[in-house]
């Protein structure tokens, strides 16, 4: 235990001495800007950005590019909850849930408040998730070197199955969304034949889609789509009032903060999990234990310190199966992964050991990051205000053609921008057919990992599938991923979960 | 007769199963081979029956439990947006950055629905080619040519 505390504070030394150069500090502010950036803007989201930023991080060395793009996501968290607050609109996907009761605090003149709770929350939340990987990455690292192709197959089975079991909406649907996606992942040059797989003759597709395509036209676009068949409401913004909240408060806060926090430490590690999750997990949790239930969705202070603080703890504690394992444990993460292959770095064991300054660099730019978010977000909330007054209608062209010429500069090619618009149709039609996009997005991520494992471990048994049973860590992770399947069959346990999620 | 209970569900189905099929014929095509030495078609014959086994469920779903409909498109903003990603990349290689997006913004502006502020839009959209092509050419030094090169 105590050599683990030295390795610990000598590893975070070593992060802190890279994380804190000039540039590094400038790259992780302006990422954590641009995220509080997106988190407030309703109707473009950390996928979208950080996709459309790829392009440009080619030119910057792997430790600046990571630090800035991780910036944009745990960034766009604290932002979204400023939009939750103030206009009862989800900035961001994992702030859903903080519009019940933060949105109602606003209108009981207790904007400032919310908003300072949710930022010292989130601070808090993020400052233990960053020990939490310091703390386990390590550990589950060694554990991963015994990890041999079966093992990675179970446990992106496993990652697949917590992801439709997390996600909202029919189970069956996002099955079909995920072999979806592992279908579309396979296109491209068979890596073990050098067949052509569904290229159709077309050599843009020789080297499979690209993975900035599909994500800003599934997610970039298809949301442009969706959001003009609404009406562009106008908005109503709450005045912010007095920016401290009060003792009492404070005292309601605090339990809830630490129970959220730990929640979505946990959570966030899971496959499938992170941000969104926790958020919602934690609200669960926040009303179940309450002894007045019934304040909740009326302004209730748990309401918004708890889930504040899960989906930034989630946020953070997500980088762990990516930088461990080397599998994403969401389609954002799944993003930063991109970016790590496009560095030449392959994300998982190897990263601590190979690029130790880029690991803990990493995990302590998260830190500093957080530092600088609740200085951005509390001193400076006026400026994201008056954001907020800027009409869709002038937003979003400037969206479009940041996602053209984004697709269009990864490999200067028009066809990827012909592929993105058929993108962009699929995610509309899917959300037309009450489809989620986010199993098709891992789905395509995972898709050749996973074809390369089974024939791996299928070659390894001699074709024998029961390989994946006989070793004791992928038979835990599959029957792990039997288990929630069944357990999201059984009625009842569907039932809560659908109340859950429309709670 | 059959009576479509949830036509989210029905359609959904539809598509998944026509998608399955599509993949399993296809891959089929491919050697498939065993699964000790599993060929480039083996997976994805694999997936597209997955596809249609699930296709089928979600399907059958639709035929006898009650659901949401489909709400109803609009066809002006799909439209104008498909049409500004196909302009984009039919034009960016033969006339380059500024054009196309001009174009983009011109387009992408017609597609919120309601009265077009044609003044505004072209000053918008002036100012966002401008903005594109000093941020995009000159100050990230991406290779995009600005006015096409034949």
């Amino acid at each position: 235990m105590g050599i683990q505390l030295v390795d610990m504070l000598h590893n975070l030394q070593i992060g802190f001495t890279a994380a804190i150069t000039l540039q590094n500090l400038g790259f992780c502010l302006i990422g954590t800007l641009l995220g509080t950036l997106i988190g407030v803007l309703p109707g473009i989201g950390p996928l979208a950005t950080i996709a459309m930023l790829l392009p440009i991080t080619f030119e910057l060395n792997a430790l600046s590019s990571l630090i800035m793009l991780a910036g944009i996501y745990y960034g766009a968290q604290y932002g979204g909850s400023t939009t939750a607050i103030l206009v009862n609109m989800p900035g961001e996907s994992s702030s859903v849930v903080t519009c019940l009761d933060g949105y109602q605090m606003a209108r009981n003149g207790r904007a400032g408040s919310a908003l300072a709770i949710a930022a010292i929350g989130s601070f808090f939340a993020g400052c233990v998730g960053i020990l939490f990987i310091a703390a386990f990455a390590p550990t589950l690292a060694s554990v991963s070197q015994r990890f041999q192709s079966p093992e990675y197959f179970a446990l992106m089975l496993f990652g697949l199955v917590a992801a439709v079991v997390l996600a909202h909406g029919s189970v069956t649907k996002a099955l079909a969304m995920i072999v979806l996606g592992l279908s579309f992942g396979l296109v491209g040059t068979d890596v073990t034949s050098g067949t052509m797989r569904f290229t159709f003759g077309v050599s843009e597709l020789f080297d499979g889609i690209d993975f900035v395509t599909v994500a800003m036209g599934l997610f970039g676009l298809a949301e442009i789509l969706r959001n003009l068949e609404q009406k562009d409401q106008a908005r109503q913004i709450s005045t912010i009032g007095k920016l401290w909240p009060n003792r009492r408060e404070m005292q309601q806060a605090w339990p809830a903060i630490i129970r959220g926090t730990a929640l979505g430490s946990i959570l966030g590690v899971l496959p499938g999990g992170g941000a969104i999750l926790s958020s919602f997990a934690s609200y669960t949790l926040e009303k179940r234990i309450s002894a007045n239930p019934s304040a909740f969705g009326k302004g209730a202070v748990q309401g918004v310190a708890g889930p504040e603080s899960a989906n930034n703890a989630g946020a953070q504690t997500s980088f762990i199966p990516l930088l461990t394992l080397g599998i994403p444990s969401n389609p954002v993460i799944a993003l930063l992964m991109g970016a790590m292959i496009i560095k030449g770095i392959a994300p998982g064991t190897a990263v601590m050991v190979k690029e130790p300054t880029l690991f803990w660099g990493l995990v302590a730019s998260m830190w500093v990051g957080n530092l600088m978010l609740i200085i951005i977000n509390l001193p400076l909330i006026g400026l994201w205000v008056r954001l907020l007054r800027i009409p869709y209608r002038w937003l979003f062209p400037g969206i479009l053609v940041f996602c053209c010429v984004g697709v269009y500069s990864v490999g200067s090619s028009h066809v990827a921008v012909l592929l993105t618009a058929g993108f962009a149709l699929l995610g509309y039609l899917a959300a037309k057919l009450g489809c989620e996009c986010a199993p098709f997005l891992l789905g395509f991520v995972l898709g050749p990992l996973m074809e390369e494992n089974l024939r791996r471990s299928m070659l390894l048994s001699d074709g024998d599938p029961l390989i994946l049973i006989q070793r004791p860590i992928s038979a835990i992770l599959i029957a792990a991923a039997l288990g929630l399947l069944v357990l999201t069959i059984i009625p009842s346990i569907r039932k809560t979960r659908e109340e859950a999620f429309q709670e | 007769m059959l009576r479509i209970k949830s036509q989210q569900n029905f359609w959904a189905g539809v598509f998944f199963l026509a998608c399955g099929i599509f993949e399993a014929t296809l891959a089929l095509q491919y050697d498939v081979g065993s699964p000790a030495a599993m060929g480039p078609g083996f997976m994805p014959v694999l997936l597209g029956i997955a596809l249609v086994l699930l296709g089928l469920i979600i399907l059958l779903s639709g035929l006898s439990v009650p659901g949401p409909a489909i709400e109803p498109g609009h066809w002006r903003p799909v439209v104008c947006i498909i049409a500004a990603l196909v302009l984009f990349a039919l034009l960016i290689n033969k006339a380059g950055l500024a054009v196309s997006t001009f174009l983009v913004v011109m387009l992408g502006g017609i597609a919120y629905r309601g009265k077009v502020p044609w003044l505004r839009l072209s000053a918008m959209a002036l100012g966002m080619t401008i903005f594109a092509v000093v941020l995009f050419v000159y100050i990230l030094g991406q290779p995009i040519a600005v006015w096409g090169s034949s």
